[in-house]
């Protein structure tokens, strides 16, 4: 099924907070498509995913996604010319809009597909929108309030209750337990990532992460759910484990019917110490613990290739409970010469 | 009350919900009415259990019991 297959992945870099292309290619390799052509997609030379030859056939270096979708579609045409590609599984939020600008010219001038949810599914689950969704969808989501300068918030601060949380539109969190705290913090994200910047109810509790599939008509495809074991600085899972509880698959059927979201999804939530779940985020794609799911059972990035090729695809409906993750850092030494050579060229085959 | 029927202890005495994803390791008191909790048992009967199998007295064993079986009542370990 899969000998003549491209399949190219984005994300393959693995900091602390690791991006999902890594165990997005490792899953592909234990699926049908284990003989398919992988192709990675950096960002820099440096990214670990692309040293990988075990998992990665061939990298190349892309635009980053600030400089459009024009510029995208010039690289991937390109790429395409000597390597031609059948699906694309774009791993960043960040990518996600020149890649939904593009869908429809990809298929149809180069035949690469790709499963994303529609521009309004994504917008519709952005952290600013999410209060709106919440009522919308039956789903408890913490109180919150968006600000798009400093002396917004700073006319709201009497009202404020701490702690609190301050998020950027796409990437970062601190929690603050006074105004000094929160104005430093609000000023630190909207330096890194601009506005808006989201301030959220901070709801104490355990922290749990469902990654799903919506098969785009309101069904549920795929739903593993993992109980946070073990948390970095930057809040990201370093440890987790598989759990089953019926009221997390509910908010995930109620996300989906809801969104009829179509693809992958995360949703990130906080079990409060009365029991109920609080939705914090929902992040648009597979997330960085994906093959814990895989080995417990559910192959996700699998699902999604077959959907991309318009296979038939059934529900998965079970997994192993139990299973951890333990992750870990690992020192690969490369020579000089490989590293050089992606870095001037962009372009990097591994031989294995 | 009863043990929920998916929570698993194995004979080290490492208890695992799946359900909540909590782990707990128990000592050897705690393995004995764990076992016993695999049926349907009263307070009463797990304290008899109990009076019958160790040298302490009726106030203290009340209280160390009740303490025990609120953890399991409010990490969801057991069914009433």
């Amino acid at each position: 099924m899969s000998d003549h297959l491209t399949i190219a992945v984005s994300g393959l870099n693995a900091i602390d907070n690791p991006g999902p292309g890594v165990p997005v290619l490792r899953s592909l390799r234990e699926s049908v498509f284990k003989n398919a052509r992988l192709v990675g997609f950096c960002y820099g030379a440096l990214e670990p995913g692309a040293y990988m030859k075990d998992l990665v056939d061939v990298c190349y270096q892309m635009p980053y996604p600030s400089e459009g979708a024009d510029v995208l579609m010039n690289r991937l045409s390109y790429i395409h010319s000597i390597d031609p590609i059948d699906v694309i599984i774009p791993n960043f939020d960040s990518e996600l809009q020149p890649y939904l600008k593009l869908q429809s010219r990809l298929q149809s001038e180069l035949g690469i597909r790709m499963v994303l949810p529609t521009a309004e599914q994504f917008e519709m689950r952005q952290k600013s929108a999410l209060p709106q969704f919440g009522e919308k969808s039956s789903i408890t989501v913490p109180q919150s309030k968006v600000y798009h300068s400093l002396n917004e918030v700073e006319s709201d601060m009497k009202h404020f209750e701490y702690p609190l949380v301050v998020k950027g539109r796409y990437y970062d969190a601190l929690i603050c337990y006074n105004g000094e705290q929160m104005l430093s913090a609000f000023n630190k994200i909207s330096l890194n990532w601009g506005f808006p910047i989201i301030i959220q109810q901070f709801v104490s509790g355990t922290e749990f992460n469902l990654i799903g599939v919506g098969d785009g008509h309101g069904n549920l495809l795929s739903s593993v759910s993992m109980r946070k074991m073990f948390i970095t600085d930057k809040g990201k899972a370093w440890a987790g484990i598989t759990v089953e509880d019926e009221a997390l698959s509910d908010v995930a059927k109620r996300f989906v019917m809801t969104s009829q979201w179509r693809g992958a999804f995360e949703l990130e939530l906080m079990k409060s110490n009365e029991g109920v779940y609080h939705l914090l985020e929902v992040n648009p794609r597979i997330p960085a613990w994906v093959y814990l799911s895989t080995a417990a059972g559910q192959n996700i990035p699998e699902l999604i290739v077959k959907m991309a090729l318009k296979h038939a695809v059934t529900p998965l409906s079970s997994y192993q409970i139990g299973k951890l993750f333990i992750r870990y850092s690992w020192d690969m030494i490369v020579d000089y010469s490989e590293f050089g050579s992606f870095s001037v060229k962009g372009e990097k085959t591994n031989v294995k | 009350m009863k043990i929920n029927k998916d929570c698993v202890v194995n004979s080290d005495g490492f208890l695992f919900n799946p359900h909540s994803g909590e782990s707990f390791s128990v000592n050897d008191t705690a393995m004995d009415l764990l076992s016993l909790l695999k049926d349907e048992r009263t307070e009463q009967e797990l304290f008899e259990h109990l009076k019958a199998s160790y040298e302490v007295d009726e106030f203290t064993l009340k209280a160390d019991l009740n303490d025990f079986l609120f953890l399991l009542r409010i990490k969801g370990v057991v069914d009433e």
